[in-house]
């Protein structure tokens, strides 16, 4: 396809989207009016809560001290000394590249990916879900929640991860045929590239395809490919790093970083915390933390508590829901089983909603596995886009029924983002402020 | 209305393109908010022996709040109070040897003397907080000093090295 042929198709589309956010909206009732416009708040202020005084502060922060002078590195074709796979800080040293070697440089592509990631909520929502609001819900949470505020204004690795991530599903969830699973495969390989907890999307993306795009069984063998793309990008930044480039050397470098990681799992740290208290954010880690006379700085990943509340209430629902069907009495197990698959897909959310949920848990895998001591809660990033992405789902669904109870809902979520958006998105804030908002000892630096 | 439904690689372009355009439009955002001025990790001629215009951010009360502790002297500059934080004897004899903290307004940290006998604030201080500016002449650095911004507060060390300095021809502006 040719370049003008290409936008021009583009073009096409983004009137064609437009016409149709013009008509929903002029079908729309005037409650659902009110929260679309309270939805529409949250990502305008979600995007600029992001992008305002990036560069604070002009030093190192947290843990990039580990990854920016690596990223230099590639640009001055020195060694990558990171444990890390090489694509984040490609990305990265394309940032200084651009900007120059200063904190707006460094932080530049978490930003774009941040802000890329509520596109990809509300794309990959729409095709779950199959449901414009849907999406449109997705992208408003993942807009107004500090965990991904806070990941898009620093120089570390999980925010582009998650972002890759959910590209990756939504070529999942539009596969058709071989073409899509090889597009998928390339995104595996790529996000892998960024970190290897990555390659655990594999686990719903393939059942994604399965199912709901109904792709050829033989067809998932091509996702094959990523092992090779993650390969080709790594021989490509020992290349561009001035090391060895033969297989040999390469596998033999893996091998060293595969034996440190294990050695890490042995290290302690007093902001470790383990796989399963991040549903309910026990310990939030704050990622930039400036002080300056009696004014305070943070960044914290603390999730927006309506959000991750509202969820893992949802979670433990459908759990007693579920026990409660199984162990009803009556009816032999064909009966129950019956029973447990009425509530699971009686209805037309629940399939998309087991998606991202089956998304959410696959994430959560590799640290649930290695028991990690060595865990922190920013591993639950890419997890818990999915939980937003599944309740986004649940709330659209809702509002079918209540909308009144929606609108609620979604403007006591902006509420309470306006409320902690000072410490999400380094306000100048006094002490005592900073602790009625980080209310439990373990949320405080 | 026509209705553009995109074929499964078309998705992942259209994502591809949104990243472009996001980051393009992200640096030129940043480019309007002047991010090379802010981001640069120094400020431009701040060194040993230069002398730089500053707008100092205080409250009336800073005067007998604000306190550094170091066992070092640069240049007969002291701070009030000893490493131990235990106050120095003998005390530095007079506000233009005494050195304290500041923030200026681009919420840099700084070490300066001088700044409370200085003529421009002999008059009654606004009772508000309110900014000074001053000629800030700099006169070394100081990395073992530990901070204090209320007497009720523990020092805190800096956790980077912080210039030192005179204030002088210090004025509230109008």
């Amino acid at each position: 396809m040719t370049l003008p042929a290409f936008a021009e198709k583009h073009v096409q589309a983004a009137r064609s989207a437009w016409q149709r956010m013009m008509a929903a909206w002029a079908s729309a009732s005037q409650t659902e009016r009110a929260t679309a416009v309270i939805l529409g708040l949250m990502i305008v202020g979600g995007i600029v809560i992001r992008i305002r005084a990036i560069w604070y502060p002009t030093t190192f922060t947290f843990d990039e001290p580990f990854f920016v002078p690596n990223a230099q590195n590639y640009l001055l074709g020195l060694k990558d000394t990171n444990d890390h796979p090489p694509l984040f800080k490609m990305f990265m040293s394309v940032g200084i590249l651009l900007l120059g070697f200063n904190s707006a440089g460094w932080r530049f592509p978490a930003l774009c990916f941040g802000i890329l990631s509520i596109l990809l909520a509300y794309w990959l929502g729409k095709a779950c879900f199959r449901s414009a609001r849907a999406g449109f819900m997705a992208a408003a949470f993942v807009a107004a929640d500090g965990f991904f505020i806070s990941y898009s204004r620093v120089g570390l690795m999980d925010g582009d991860l998650t972002s890759l991530l959910l590209w990756t599903m939504l070529a999942a969830v539009t596969a058709r045929t071989w073409r899509g699973v090889l597009v998928t495969g390339l995104l595996i390989g790529i996000a892998a590239s960024v970190k290897w907890s990555g390659v655990f999307i594999v686990i719903p993306a393939v059942v994604t395809m399965l199912l709901v795009g109904r792709v050829p069984l033989w067809s998932v063998l091509i996702l094959a490919v990523a092992p090779v793309v993650q390969a080709g990008v790594w021989l490509l930044a020992l290349r561009v790093s001035g090391e060895p480039t033969d297989l040999a050397s390469l596998w033999q470098l893996v091998r060293g970083l595969v034996k440190k990681h294990v050695e890490m799992n042995h290290d302690t740290n007093p902001l470790n915390s383990s796989w399963y208290t991040w549903i309910i954010f026990y310990r939030p880690v704050i990622i930039k933390n400036t002080t300056h006379g009696l004014h305070k700085y943070y960044a914290s990943t603390v999730g927006n508590p309506v959000f991750w509340i509202t969820l893992d209430l949802f979670l433990v629902w459908s759990f007693i829901q579920l026990v409660a069907r199984a162990t009803a009495g009556g009816g032999g197990i064909r009966l129950r089983v019956a029973r447990l698959k009425n509530f699971l897909v009686g209805k037309p959310v629940g399939k998309p909603i087991l998606l991202m949920l089956l998304g959410w848990a696959a994430l959560l895998v590799p640290w649930a596995i290695l028991r990690n001591k060595y865990s922190f809660l920013h591993y639950y990033l890419p997890s818990y886009a999915f939980a937003l992405l599944t309740l986004g789902g649940l709330i659209a669904f809702i509002e079918r029924k209540r909308p009144k109870t929606v609108l609620v809902f979604v403007a006591l979520a902006l509420v309470v983002a306006i409320y902690f958006a000072p410490i999400w998105g380094e306000f100048s804030i006094r002490e005592y402020a900073v602790n009625r908002r980080l209310i439990p000892p373990t949320w405080r630096p | 209305m026509v209705r553009y439904v995109p074929n499964e690689v078309d998705v992942s372009l259209r994502v591809l393109l949104a990243l472009f355009v996001i980051g393009f439009g992200v640096w030129v955002v940043l480019a309007w908010l002047k991010y090379d001025k802010s981001a640069a990790q120094t400020e431009e001629g701040w060194h040993k022996g230069s002398r730089q215009l500053i707008e100092v951010t205080l409250v009336r009360e800073d005067a007998n709040k604000l306190s550094c502790a170091s066992n070092f002297s640069v240049e007969g500059l002291n701070c009030g109070y000893l490493a131990n934080s235990q106050p120095r004897v003998p005390p530095p004899p007079d506000d233009a040897h005494l050195l304290r903290p500041y923030c200026n307004v681009k919420n840099d940290v700084l070490l300066a003397a001088g700044l409370w006998d200085s003529p421009g604030l002999r008059a009654p201080l606004p009772t508000e907080r309110f900014t000074v500016m001053c000629n800030y002449d700099i006169v070394g650095v100081l990395k073992s000093v530990s901070l204090r911004w209320s007497p009720n507060d523990k020092f805190e060390p800096a956790k980077q090295g912080l210039p030192v300095g005179i204030l002088k021809d210090c004025v509230i502006p109008q």
